[in-house]
């Protein structure tokens, strides 16, 4: 292979016009300087023997009155009724297509028509092609030099060489660079660009040096994640198919595991590419190599598209313009169906770039094997295949017809002729074409083998039978099979498919070579070893990309990089380094990173790091433009200062759940599933690709639609109520100060904290007093308790903390039951336990109608360990009953390790009546110690089962066991909370000094105060700030 | 200009060198180059070509999805009725049809037809409201299109390829034409039912172009968009303070970094989201509509209720500047008369003819069609072959759309298809010939909306397309 620029030879047409008898020497003219060269240039590429656009044929005269489609190409002598000139003059049809024709050419054309067309008898018309001198210097294909680095005077400026180049540019200029951006943006910008998330505050503590920061980040797995979402932009990476039914794809996600995967392990960019291209040719045994070929699975595919052989096209067509998209920077789309009309890419390149994936098969039986295993395995499948070959025939001529004709789903008969007759053949009988469209047509069908007995005769079915015990015969031979994965590609087998340029009706087919203009070398293609039944391109393909002196693949990849930190890459169009595109600001630069690319193995650590710790990344963003400036490099091409950036859809989403503290309970943005047909709402207002074709650089839009998601939708009120919940009850500018430090990493300066307590103060004045439904009812004796109904599945709940009993503890309650269960279920006052018997803790309730222990029997349910090491569950019961719809008070005590009569004591004392007796009752147990699990304390039911109904005024915990004496002198011993339902404004307050509120979540009840929701809505406003979703 | 990256106007036509690129993008540019660099960004849904010469301002589309059978309301064939029964003789050539039934016999259709108004145009009686209307409407009886299933065909009619990826036709008007009221989407799409349309929201997508031009989906219930509407917990008063909180902070963090206009323009954004959803609701509210315009749309009746209300609704956002509104009728397909075409088009004749209808009256009595374009039609036809009997397979090669109001030569029929209705015959317009032409109606010229993306200069119809002339009343 050779990647100089080559010399083209043109292929000038063939000049045999003989001596026109009946033609003047000025019509001979007419024709050989108006006609001629018009249309050997601009037309008979597509209108010729190669190509008959429109049926149209413009190679001679004949061919010119016949005319195509729309009908004669030119009426001899009129001008105006003749086609090819209103096409040329872009009336109807607009010919050429590419650009339109000089007026001085057009009027030759026709005074060639008026003149009544004359014609050289002998003329037959062949195309030439259009490379050009200046095509071979498109500076893309020339060779990538090792540039010295330049000698600047920058006063110390400079922090490594490429600051030095970007330094002698502006010097060219005679521009300053800026200084550096502060620690804190500086921090915060790092973060961001390797990582996609924001710092977070214990970072701002410690000091540490930038560059320490940069490695420590590049080691985060964070930062695979966060390169993995510029790739599978790249690869148009998605979990569904596109199309009406975009059915799901489960495997797909197996892909995008391996790119995060691949990014932290720092894989080499010559590797990465290797495996995706050809992971299945290069390391058949290893399995991150074959997830890679995922990436010849991307595209859209229509499940049930009766035309088999045109998807196929198209899926080839796509795999091949995703490849140049993704590795040589160059639009390949458009050769497609004629020659790049701005860029030297023939049509043929196409084909033959196509060519290489022309093979390609999509799996879902890839072996995982190394070389080894796979040769052994194909050996003895080829030696039961011999000698089984005759009886499978048999079969197959038995069984496939049967299983055909009642195939089912979609079914074979759906197919043309054409198809059908494909998937009629055996496998073996099939080309290499048949066999890749048989295969794609029965993915539509189910065939049933074990229905074939109901659907032969008898003889047939007597017959198969017998063949079948004849091959069950030659099972010894059968190779054990290997492990499989799905939803891979490899090679339809050894042999490749031919390859046609479309609409090309030579017949010739194309083999794999690269673009013309980068390499005329053929592709040299080594077939793989014969057992892994490949035909090796995509492994040469593969070695092209990754051969150091190719000139593109290390510009493009050094350039995406860039981009991604500058905004803009050295060369803008990242995806166009074309004649449309824009040329390298600092062609040098880039040459000097794509060399130290390569030689430092193609890492990509490396390249980041190299770029993150230049002085022109750390410059400050906010210098301001001068007039000079302004006229200078308006849009700072050259980097006088650093770019702003606005955080990607995926940024945006992740930093607000890292401000609330959900990032981690819920996964990040790049985990959410990608449907083609359905774009997360979320993540599509703010740019996110629709996966469908590759994208290289995403769109930056700014739209009122985000506005009204970020403002109205509930997700992000969700967000700034949890990041309120987190930042706690603090004084209002403690509060402003930790929010500002939280979101913007800087503190808050006195103005704005000013500004944020006059908006809670203003907010808090118009918010009204939350209107809520009465939590609290009345007892007969008229104590004051919360009124639960097992309807409303509420949730009161102690948060966990260490000092929750693990050994003696006291449980007292001030309650009022309505009703029982109809069943055997607990009416709960409060439980420290799962309800699993198997997990410790301890519950205290009354039994229902259908107990074991009769009805309303107030019970301690215990789960501990006996001595044993195990947790085991036991009930023990009072044998104290408690009346519906009166108050009592009731009290457990438990002295764990005591399992004697005196272990559990309860207590209970009827409160409607002043001189009721406080009722004792004391119970054996048996759990000696570990009680204890690690979940919050639940009041009025068990993991939101086994609910109370009637009222619950308090619940007291203590880690002792208080005797009858210290519980009537309401002693605080071991007082841990005592949680209260008697005032609507504090409703769960813990009245002990512990602090240890309930969370109580009852439906209408979770009305937040003004206070709480003027403080909400200032993190809100925080959220949607521009300080949020832009990065210094 | 737009392209892949935001970038400047001026390094846009460095970037297209001389000679052709610099041709049309300077025929683009509505503003002088030497604005300058740093000032405010002009707003994207600014217009960026004149459509002076333009009847249209905005389009409805009113697409029947699944497909609608020619043969069945404008495209009167006699000869299904000799051929009833018998196979398809082999000179209409051969077509790969989507359910593989070629070979079915002939169903011959079982209306009646008649011509209508001064023009003498044929429609047929499943379509007696539309009918009256004759002399209004231009009926194209040959158009075709490439995508012989639903999935392929709903995508190319609405964005020219079978394949995903490209931006739609709304999308195109939206980026040349922009809106003059950005407090409503510049593009809105309606559905008569719950189902979803074939290929779902990629149908109304921006493609390879930024999402800004995509169109924004009117919910079927609830609130008219999403997140229109104030979560619960939050007043006006309150956002209103919000807002204007909001506001402080942004301009304070925006005074340090003044040339930065993306921090402007989202500024901007919330204001304009603000603005929306005071308008937005406004707009669709019917109950501003008298009781007869509201039986007129057939409000009153439940076969025409849910088209009637979106027929209603586009008047509405038409008025109100919206360039380019889309209906679907049946969504999910509810037109693929396989079998049972009798039922199947009774009833959704009924449910769509008299709402289209009332829309074309309504329009007209308020002098809006002259300035807007209704475009009705589907994905394709059907077959002239039957299929299971009594239905129809889906035509691509020859098929009936029409079109009314906004600068069309109405009161004729154009173009034709063969004695059975299978292929187009006379002036055959292609999809892309049809998007160029809605484009002329709106006086953009097709060949210069393009907008360049991965070193190419897109279009709506990839080169392909041509403008049918003879359907203009100008121009």
């Amino acid at each position: 292979m050779r990647f100089v620029p080559v010399i083209l030879l043109l292929l000038l047409s063939n000049f045999v016009a003989s001596a026109a008898d009946e033609l003047t020497p000025q019509q001979v003219e007419l024709f050989e300087i108006n006609v001629r060269p018009v249309l050997v240039t601009h037309c008979v590429k597509c209108h010729g023997d190669a190509k008959q656009e429109g049926s149209l044929r413009l190679t001679t005269l004949e061919e010119m009155l016949r005319g195509g489609e729309s009908g004669p190409a030119i009426v001899p002598g009129k001008p105006g009724e003749s086609l090819l000139l209103e096409a040329l003059r872009y009336e109807s049809f607009e010919m050429p297509p590419d650009q339109q024709l000089d007026g001085k050419v057009v009027a030759g054309i026709e005074k060639w028509i008026a003149a009544g067309a004359p014609w050289p008898k002998t003329a037959k018309l062949r195309p030439v092609s259009k490379i050009t001198e200046e095509d071979r210097n498109w500076w893309c294909i020339q060779p990538i030099r090792d540039p010295a680095v330049p000698d600047v005077n920058d006063n110390g400026w400079c922090r490594n060489e490429i600051d030095r180049f970007v330094f002698a540019r502006l010097a060219q200029e005679g521009i300053q660079p800026a200084e550096a951006a502060d620690q804190q943006s500086l921090t915060r910008r790092v973060h961001f660009a390797l990582t996609g998330l924001p710092p977070t505050e214990d970072v701002q503590a410690t000091h540490q040096k930038l560059d320490e920061l940069i490695d420590q980040l590049l080691d985060n797995s964070a930062y695979g994640e966060n390169q993995a979402r510029f790739w599978l932009d790249l690869v148009r990476y998605a979990d569904s198919d596109g199309y009406n039914a975009d059915h799901a794809r489960p495997e797909a996600a197996q892909y995008r595991d391996y790119v995060v995967r691949s990014f932290n392990e720092d894989k080499p960019y010559d590797r990465f590419v290797m495996e995706q291209l050809a992971g299945d040719e290069i390391d058949p045994g290893n399995r991150d190599a074959l997830i890679a070929t995922m990436y010849l699975r991307h595209w859209i595919y229509e499940w049930n598209q009766r035309d088999v052989e045109g998807q196929w096209a198209e899926i080839l067509s796509d795999v091949t313009e995703t490849t140049s998209d993704v590795f040589l920077g160059l639009s390949m789309k458009c050769a497609r169906c004629h020659d790049h009309k701005f860029d030297p890419l023939l049509q043929k390149d196409y084909y033959q770039l196509l060519s290489f994936f022309a093979p390609l098969q999509p799996r879902e039986d890839m072996p995982l094997a190394d070389l080894a295993t796979r040769t052994e395995h194909y050996q003895q499948q080829k030696k039961w295949e011999a000698a089984t070959e005759d009886i499978r025939k048999r079969l197959d001529a038995i069984e496939r017809p049967a299983l055909l004709s009642h195939s089912t789903r979609e079914g074979v008969a759906k197919f043309v002729q054409e198809i059908k007759a494909m998937i009629s053949k055996r496998v073996v009988d099939r080309t290499p074409y048949e066999h890749q469209i048989a295969s794609m047509a029965a993915r539509q069908f189910d065939l049933h083998p074990d229905k074939l007995p109901e659907w032969l005769d008898e003889n047939q079915e007597a017959e198969r039978q017998e063949l079948r015990q004849q091959l069950a015969a030659f099972d010894h031979l059968k190779p054990r099979p290997l492990p499989t994965l799905s939803f891979l590609a490899s090679d339809v087998g050894p042999e490749a498919p031919p390859t046609f340029i479309l609409d090309d009706r030579s017949g010739v087919s194309v083999e794999p070579g690269f673009p013309f203009i980068i390499d005329d070398t053929p592709a040299e293609i080594v077939p793989p070893p014969e057992a892994l039944r490949s035909t090796g391109r995509r492994t040469a393909l593969a070695r092209w990309l990754t051969d150091p002196q190719n000139p593109l693949v290390a510009r493009v990849i050094v350039n995406r990089v860039w981009a991604q930190h500058f905004g803009r890459g050295l060369v803008d169009t990242v995806n166009d380094f074309g004649h449309l595109g824009t040329p390298p600001t600092h062609p040098d630069l880039l040459d000097w990173l794509a060399t130290r690319f390569v030689e430092d193995g193609w890492s990509f650590r490396k390249l980041h790091r190299r770029i993150l710790s230049s002085a022109t990344w750390q410059q400050r963003s906010d210098r301001p433009i001068t007039d000079e400036l302004r006229m200078l490099d308006p849009s700072n091409t050259l980097l006088w200062r650093m770019n702003p950036r606005r955080l990607s859809a995926e940024e945006i989403v992740d930093a607000m759940l890292s401000a609330s503290g959900e990032l981690g309970v819920q996964k990040r943005a790049l985990y959410r599933p990608v449907r083609r047909n359905k774009p997360d709402p979320q993540l599509g207002l703010f740019d996110f690709p629709g996966r469908i074709r590759s994208q290289g650089q995403r769109h930056q839009t700014t739209t009122s639609p985000q506005a009204l998601m970020l403002l109205n939708n509930a997700w992000s009120h969700d967000r700034a109520a949890a990041m309120s919940t987190l930042l706690g009850s603090q004084p209002d500018d403690d509060f402003i100060r930790a929010a500002y430090r939280r979101l913007f990493f800087r503190d808050a300066s006195g103005e704005e904290v000013a500004v944020a307590r006059e908006f809670l103060n203003s907010y808090e004045s118009v918010t009204p007093p939350p209107v809520r439904p009465k939590l609290l009812a009345e007892m007969a004796d008229g104590t004051l308790g919360i009124d639960l109904d097992p309807e409303q599945k509420s949730s009161i709940q102690v948060p966990w903390f260490d000092e929750l009993p693990n050994g003696d503890f006291t449980v007292e309650a001030t309650v009022m039951l309505r009703s029982l269960y109809p069943d055997a279920s607990v009416r709960t006052i409060a439980a420290h336990w799962s309800g699993n018997n198997g997990d410790r803790g301890w519950a205290l309730g009354v039994t229902s109608t259908k107990s074991a222990y009769q009805p309303k029997n107030l019970i301690l349910q215990l789960v501990g360990d006996r001595g044993d090491g195990q947790p085991t569950y036991e009930v023990i019961a009072s044998n104290l009953r408690v009346e519906l719809n009166k108050p009592y008070y009731l009290a457990v005590s438990v002295k764990l390790g005591d399992v004697s009569e005196n272990g559990v004591t309860f207590y209970l004392q009827d409160l409607s009546m002043d001189d009721a007796t406080l009722q004792v009752a004391h119970v054996v147990h048996h759990a000696k110690s570990e009680i204890r699990p690690q979940r919050s304390v639940e009041i009025g039911g068990r993991s939101k089962t086994h609910l109370w109904d009637g009222l619950i005024h308090n619940v007291q915990l203590r880690n002792a066991a208080l005797s009858e004496e210290q519980l009537q002198a309401d002693e605080a011993t071991g007082l841990l909370f005592d949680v209260r339902f008697a005032d609507e404004q504090h409703v769960g307050q813990d009245a002990s000094s512990h602090h240890h509120d309930a969370t109580v979540d009852i439906k209408g009840a979770t009305a937040k105060s003004p206070q709480q929701l003027a403080r909400i809505a200032l993190l809100h406003a925080l959220l949607n700030s521009n300080e949020m979703i832009y990065v210094d | 200009m737009w392209t892949d990256r935001e970038i400047s106007r001026r390094d846009m036509l460095l970037q297209a060198g001389g000679g052709f690129g610099a041709l049309v993008l300077a025929g683009l540019l509505s503003e002088s180059l030497s604005a300058g660099e740093t000032t405010v960004a002009p707003s994207p849904l600014a217009a960026r070509m004149m459509n002076r010469m333009a009847r249209a301002k905005s389009v409805i589309f009113l697409f029947m999805e699944g497909g609608p059978s020619h043969l069945d309301l404008t495209d009167p064939k006699p000869a299904l009725k000799k051929l009833e029964g018998k196979p398809l003789p082999d000179s209409f050539g051969r077509v790969i049809t989507a359910m593989g039934e070629f070979d079915s016999p002939v169903l011959a259709d079982q209306r009646k037809w008649r011509q209508h108004g001064e023009s003498g145009q044929w429609f047929s009686d499943w379509i007696p409201n539309i009918a009256t209307h004759a002399d209004d409407i231009a009926v194209i009886r040959s158009c075709w299109t490439n995508g012989i299933n639903h999935s392929g065909g709903v995508c190319q009619m609405n964005t020219g390829t079978q394949f995903a990826g490209r931006p739609s036709l709304g999308a195109w008007v939206t980026y040349g034409l922009g809106t003059p009221n950005e407090n409503l989407p510049a593009f809105v799409v309606m559905q008569d039912r719950k189902g979803t349309v074939v290929n779902g929201p990629r149908n109304w997508g921006a493609g390879f172009m930024p999402a800004l031009y995509q169109g924004t989906a009117m919910q079927v219930e609830g609130e008219p968009f999403l997140n229109l509407g104030r979560p619960g917990s939050v007043d006006a008063r309150q956002q209103r303070l919000e807002l204007d909180f909001l506001a402080t902070i942004n301009k304070r963090h925006a005074a340090t970094r003044q040339d930065n206009s993306e921090l402007d323009a989202r500024i901007r954004s919330y204001e304009l989201a603000y603005q929306m959803q005071a308008h937005a609701p406004e707009a669709v509210d019917l109950s501003e509509e008298t009781a007869e315009t509201q039986k007129l749309y057939g409000l009153d009746n439940k076969d025409t209720e849910a088209y009637g209300r979106n027929c209603l609704l586009a008047r509405r956002f038409v008025e109100r500047g919206v360039r380019f509104v889309q209906c679907y009728h049946g969504a999910g397909s509810k037109w693929d008369a396989h079998k049972g075409i009798e039922a199947n088009h009774s009833t959704m004749c009924r449910a769509m003819d008299q709402p289209v209808s009332a829309l074309l009256t309504d329009l007209k009595q308020r002098g809006l069609l002259d300035s807007t374009l209704v475009v009705w039609g589907g994905e394709f036809g059907r077959t002239p072959m039957s299929e299971k009997g009594d239905g129809r397979d889906h035509n691509p090669t020859g098929f009936t759309m029409w079109m009314a109001g906004g600068g069309v030569r109405a009161g004729h029929a154009y173009g034709s298809t063969d004695e059975v209705g299978l292929h187009a015959v006379e002036d055959r317009l292609h999809v892309h010939d049809i998007h160029s032409t809605i484009l002329a109606l709106m006086g953009v010229d097709h060949k210069k909306l393009v907008y360049l993306h991965k070193g190419q200069m897109e279009r709506i119809d990839q080169n392909e397309g041509r403008v049918f002339k003879d359907i203009l009343s100008v121009g």
